[in-house]
């Protein structure tokens, strides 16, 4: 675990969190879904999120990604502190400089897959960089799906589109919630070399939510959370080396 | 199965409000519509019997003419001497008896003009010498006693600001007086009777100027100890004889009851009609609410025919559901149809029309507003309902999303096709031949339902014509017009909402416009007069007022015109009663066929549409029934009745057998020497008649303005209706805009996540309320402008031109978007304030 207590602005980090803690429910009913956790996501990396269903993935992407906000402790995004942001501030901020790819439902289905991918410059009112546009649009192969609808695609071809809009505004980070789910084998694994690929050669930082250890073995580390609380941390994961952890953690 | 209708109630309450309430609307105008009938009924019955007070018979003296009784320009009654009245009192079987004279008595307010204006009748009578018999109780003060003193009616008395001790204008046979109030009276509870102004003169003055020579008008009698009705009736006519009337209190009050009916009915009817706009409207929403909250429950639908019930079961559910719904809507309907009635007395009220009684509530009106409110729900839900319950069990088990199967479009395609074609012919036939306003009216029908039934394949190049403005809003406005057709089926059922509201507007509107330009062409081109005396009362212009206008200098012809009913065939026709020579003076007609020459020898003048109605053309004779009974009349002229608003002219020697015989003039047409100074000398005759304030001089274009206003306040009343229909087809946008932000909340969710801010959410939603009202104002006009301007041309209505009040069209056009965006206002509220994480992991 790369724990650290400083560097609000160190460039090298994309986000950290400092004793974040999210709460749900009050009194009896009380769920502390993330519980004191403090961490450090360096730009570059590729990091799987693993855990139990209930052990706070979900809730701790979502703090992360400034999708809600925390009860207590902080969640920096390139070194700005999320709690200091009003809601106007906080939805500039996920469009500007978080990416999203979720399971299922990425694309609004009215809009075509180009429209869908320029969604977040649109809602800024900003052009798409062209060059930058053509160079993600060739590295996901999307070139002749563009002008269709969403309902006209394949779901892994949904899932790159998604893959796209949530890099053509260049963020600090791309947060996926388990977007190989919904995909069978093939088109899952298409989609991981891609992310992959992304970090690679784009310089991109990728976190990911995941229950599949093939998919988590992708990343350069994995995150092992239990109670809200990050129990285990695994560089350069194999497959056998995340089911190994995982049995661990569950005996 | 009955549960079942109940929970989906319970689990779907917040989308049944808006349905619920479209059914209160138009149920609530059927309620109120009959709650105001009944309680004009029984109030004017309670009315009619307190009139006829105590007295068990009244005598009148038999009209000679009864032709005569239904012509409402006749005000004369016939009379009898006041000794009859002594007659009745010499016998054994009256107890008392009281002579009444009743005429025309017209209060002068303190701004100059007549109290109530054109309209209310204004009465006067004598005070009774025993004031036991009198219907009418003192307020404050006695009775008159002297020619100097009055009584007035308590409402009049406190619209006009006047108390006991004032000195106040009155019009009797004379030019204006200044009597002294000395007191004021109600009649029961009632401070006023529907507007009219009443005066009590003492019995003297009464007996000599209202016009009945010294006589009397009725006489009023109780039956003395141990005599019945029918032995003192009897007693009555055995003494009268020959020339009277004498009938109970019950028949008299019958009998007024009967020439009030259709008065109340008429009321009733035009109620009833607007009723009819917004339960139409209203079932458009019913529709669509029912069509996209069983969209939501398609699983929900599969589950249940998966574990085993029926489609019928099913279908039967969901038409419990939308029954309970229309019941409930229905019973607060009734409920809201009180305040309808109430609001519609105090508005008549406070515009000077006091009406009797309080609100009659009849089980029937309950009944009938639940029975209506049942009928339309369960109507307009059987088509989604049908469409619901044919999905497959096995959706409940698949993880695509389930979608409702697709409706019949192609037999609704056809059927839309089919009844527009029909709709467009019914146009071009009244167009091009003399079919009359039923084929219009068949047509409207016919096109109104098949442009609804089209109305989905018109939305899409209707939104991207329309839409064009709302892409300069950025994506928020690309997305809204693209929400807008994403379901076209339901927009255009929004949309059609509008449609009928929008269409009615412009439809009025344009009625209104063309009748007022063929008025002011008509004047312009006809009228040859500089000046027109109108008569401000029913009571009409009196003599001494022309004879006033015809002594002012340089005034060279002052034609009277009187107006009367003589019935040709079966029509009732309006005539003008005019001088020939005069006539010809003031008036130049178009003559399309014959001469007017025949007037002078006892013919009569049609209008080309009145000729053509009853198949006449000059040299014909028609069977006539007049003022002395029935004759034969030869049809001497037929002209263009554009803008004249008589449908006949006659010479004052025709009207009444030889000697004429007299009757209202309600309009006298002056013509100024060619010469002179026409405002010196149009000054000059106002001058003339400021003695008599009852009637007013105007020019040609004063003349023409005060007809066109008089159909401003008509069109005004109207628009004022229609706007109901308008509200409810509002209520339909912002419930299928709700509806369908709880349908895409995912879909909020995402766009709120990739970076859609709070205000671009709202804006969205907004647009594209705006876009829905939009369409649907296209689509009223699409259907309102034709149907107007073939309208006009109807032969009928006498209109010469077509006149299209675009401002006025605009003006809705822009309501209708103001209205739009009114209606996003909550449903953008809602998408906006949705919890971004909550809404990404809805259903």
């Amino acid at each position: 675990m790369s724990a650290s207590s400083a560097g609000t602005d160190d460039p090298s980090l994309a986000a950290e969190t400092v004793e974040l803690t999210k709460v749900y429910g009050e009194a009896q009913a009380e769920v502390r879904a993330v519980d004191g956790v403090t961490l450090t996501v360096p730009t570059g990396s590729y990091t799987a999120v693993m855990g139990p269903s209930g052990s706070g993935k979900s809730p701790l992407l979502h703090c992360l990604a400034g999708l809600d906000r925390p009860t207590s402790g902080t969640v920096r995004i390139g070194g700005t502190d999320l709690a200091a942001l009003k809601d106007k501030q906080l939805t500039e901020l996920r469009r500007e400089r978080v990416g999203f790819v979720f399971q299922a439902f990425n694309l609004v289905p009215t809009l075509t897959a180009r429209e869908n991918i320029v969604l977040p410059l649109r809602l800024g009112r900003r052009a798409p960089d062209p060059d930058w546009f053509d160079a993600v649009i060739t590295s996901l192969a999307l070139g002749d799906r563009l002008a269709h609808k969403p309902a006209e695609l394949s779901g892994g071809q949904q899932q790159r589109v998604a893959v796209a809009r949530a890099l053509v505004t260049r963020p600090q980070l791309v947060f996926g919630d388990e977007p190989t789910g919904n995909l069978d084998r093939t088109s899952g694994q298409e989609l991981l070399a891609l992310l992959r690929r992304s970090v690679d050669e784009l310089g991109q930082t990728i976190v990911m939510v995941t229950h599949d250890p093939i998919a988590a073995a992708t990343a350069d580390r994995v995150w092992f959370l239990a109670d809200g609380r990050v129990v285990d941390e695994l560089a350069g994961p194999t497959v056998d080396g995340v089911l190994d952890r995982i049995r661990a953690l569950e005996s | 199965m009955w549960t079942l209708t109940w929970k989906g109630l319970l689990a779907a309450k917040a989308r049944f409000v808006m349905t619920a309430l479209a059914v209160i609307i138009g149920t609530g105008f059927v309620a109120g519509a009959l709650t105001f009938g009944d309680t004009l009924e029984e109030g004017f019955e309670n009315l009619f019997i307190s009139i006829v007070g105590t007295a068990d018979a009244v005598v009148r003296a038999e009209d000679p003419d009864d032709t005569r009784a239904d012509d409402p320009f006749d005000t004369a009654v016939p009379t009898f001497p006041t000794e009859v009245v002594d007659r009745l009192v010499a016998l054994d079987e009256v107890a008392v008896a009281e002579g009444e004279v009743e005429g025309v008595a017209i209060l002068i307010g303190d701004d100059g003009e007549p109290t109530g204006q054109f309209g209310p009748p204004t009465i006067g009578y004598n005070a009774y010498i025993n004031q036991e018999l009198d219907p009418a109780e003192l307020r404050t003060g006695r009775w008159p006693e002297t020619a100097d003193e009055i009584a007035i009616d308590a409402g009049t008395a406190s619209a006009q600001g006047w108390g006991v001790g004032d000195r106040v204008g009155l019009v009797l046979d004379g030019p204006v007086e200044r009597p002294e109030v000395v007191g004021t009276f109600g009649l029961g509870d009632l401070d006023n009777l529907a507007g009219a102004s009443v005066v009590v003169l003492d019995r003297a003055t009464a007996l000599a100027r209202l016009g009945t020579d010294g006589e009397l008008t009725a006489a009023y009698a109780v039956a003395a100890a141990g005599v019945d009705e029918a032995q003192l009736i009897a007693a009555i006519e055995t003494e009268l004889g020959e020339g009277f009337t004498v009938q109970t209190a019950a028949e008299v009050v019958a009998e007024q009851q009967e020439a009030f009916g259709p008065i109340i009915e008429v009321f009733s009817i035009a109620l009833l009609v607007f009723a009819v706009i917004a339960l139409l409207v209203g079932s458009f929403l019913i529709f669509n609410t029912f069509t996209i909250v069983l969209a939501g429950r398609l699983r929900e639908l599969a589950l249940l025919r998966a574990v085993g019930a029926s489609r019928g079961q099913l279908f039967g559910s969901v038409l419990g559901e939308a029954a309970l719904v229309g019941a409930v809507g229905g019973a607060l309907g009734a409920a809201f149809g009180l305040l309808v009635a109430r609001g519609l007395q105090v508005i008549l009220g406070t515009i000077g029309i006091e009406l009797p009684g309080d609100l009659v509530v009849l089980p029937r009106t309950i009944g009938v507003a639940i029975a209506v409110g049942v009928v339309i729900t369960v109507l307009a839900a059987i088509v989604p309902a049908r469409r619901a319950v044919a999905i497959p069990p096995v959706a409940a088990l698949t993880e695509v999303a389930v979608a409702a199967p697709a409706g019949r479009g192609l037999v609704r395609t056809v059927l839309g096709a089919v009844l527009l074609t029909g709709g467009v012919a019914a146009l071009a036939t009244t167009l091009l031949t003399d079919a009359g306003a039923v084929t219009l009216g068949v047509g409207a029908v016919a096109l109104f339902l098949g442009v609804a039934a089209l109305s989905a394949l018109i939305v899409r190049p209707l939104a991207r014509l329309l839409g064009g403005p709302s892409a300069a809003l950025g994506i928020s406005g690309e997305l809204a017009r693209a929400n807008a057709t994403r379901n076209p089926r339901r927009t255009a059922a929004t949309a059609s909402a509008l449609m009928i509201g929008l269409a009615l507007v412009s439809f009025v509107s344009i009625f209104a416009a063309s009748l007022q330009g063929s008025v002011r062409d008509t004047i312009e081109g006809s009228f040859l007069s500089d000046a027109i005396v109108q008569s401000g009362t029913l009571a009409g212009v009196p003599d001494p007022a022309l004879d006033a206008v015809a002594a002012v200098d340089d005034v060279e012809v002052v034609a009277a015109a009187a107006a009367g009913q003589v019935e040709l065939g079966d029509r009732t026709v309006t005539v003008g009663v005019m001088d020939l020579d005069q006539l010809r003076a003031v008036l130049d007609l178009d003559i399309t066929d014959g001469s007017l020459d025949g007037l002078a020898t006892g013919g009569i003048a049609l209008t080309e549409s009145i000729a053509d109605d009853l198949d006449l053309v000059a040299g014909d004779e028609v069977a006539a029934t007049m003022p002395d009974g029935e004759t034969t009349l030869p049809v001497a002229a037929v002209f263009d009745g554009g803008g004249i608003d008589v449908g006949a002219f006659l010479d004052t020697r025709t009207w009444g057998g030889p000697g004429g015989s007299a009757s209202t003039v309600f309009n006298a047409y002056v013509l100024f020497d060619a010469e002179a100074d026409a405002s010196r000398v149009f000054a000059a005759v106002e001058e003339a008649l400021v003695a008599y304030p009852q009637v007013r001089v105007l020019d040609q274009a004063g003349f023409a303005d005060a007809i066109a206003s008089q159909l401003d306040q008509f069109v005004g009343v109207v628009l004022a209706l229609l706007a109901l229909s308008v509200l409810v087809a509002l209520l339909g946008i912002v419930n299928t805009l709700a509806l369908s932000v709880v349908e895409r909340t995912r879909e909020i969710g995402l766009l709120r996540a990739v970076g859609m801010t709070r205000p671009q959410v709202r804006r969205m939603v907004r647009t594209e309320a705006i876009s829905v009202a939009l369409i649907g104002a296209a689509l009223g006009l699409l259907l309102g402008v034709p149907l107007g301007a073939v309208f006009v041309r109807i032969e009928q209505f006498n209109i010469t031109q077509l006149v299209l009040p675009w401002a006025q069209i605009a003006i809705g056009v822009v309501l209708a978007a103001l209205a739009g965006l009114l209606a996003g206002v909550l449903p953008a509220r809602r998408a906006a304030n949705l919890d971004v994480l909550e809404a990404l992991h809805s259903e």
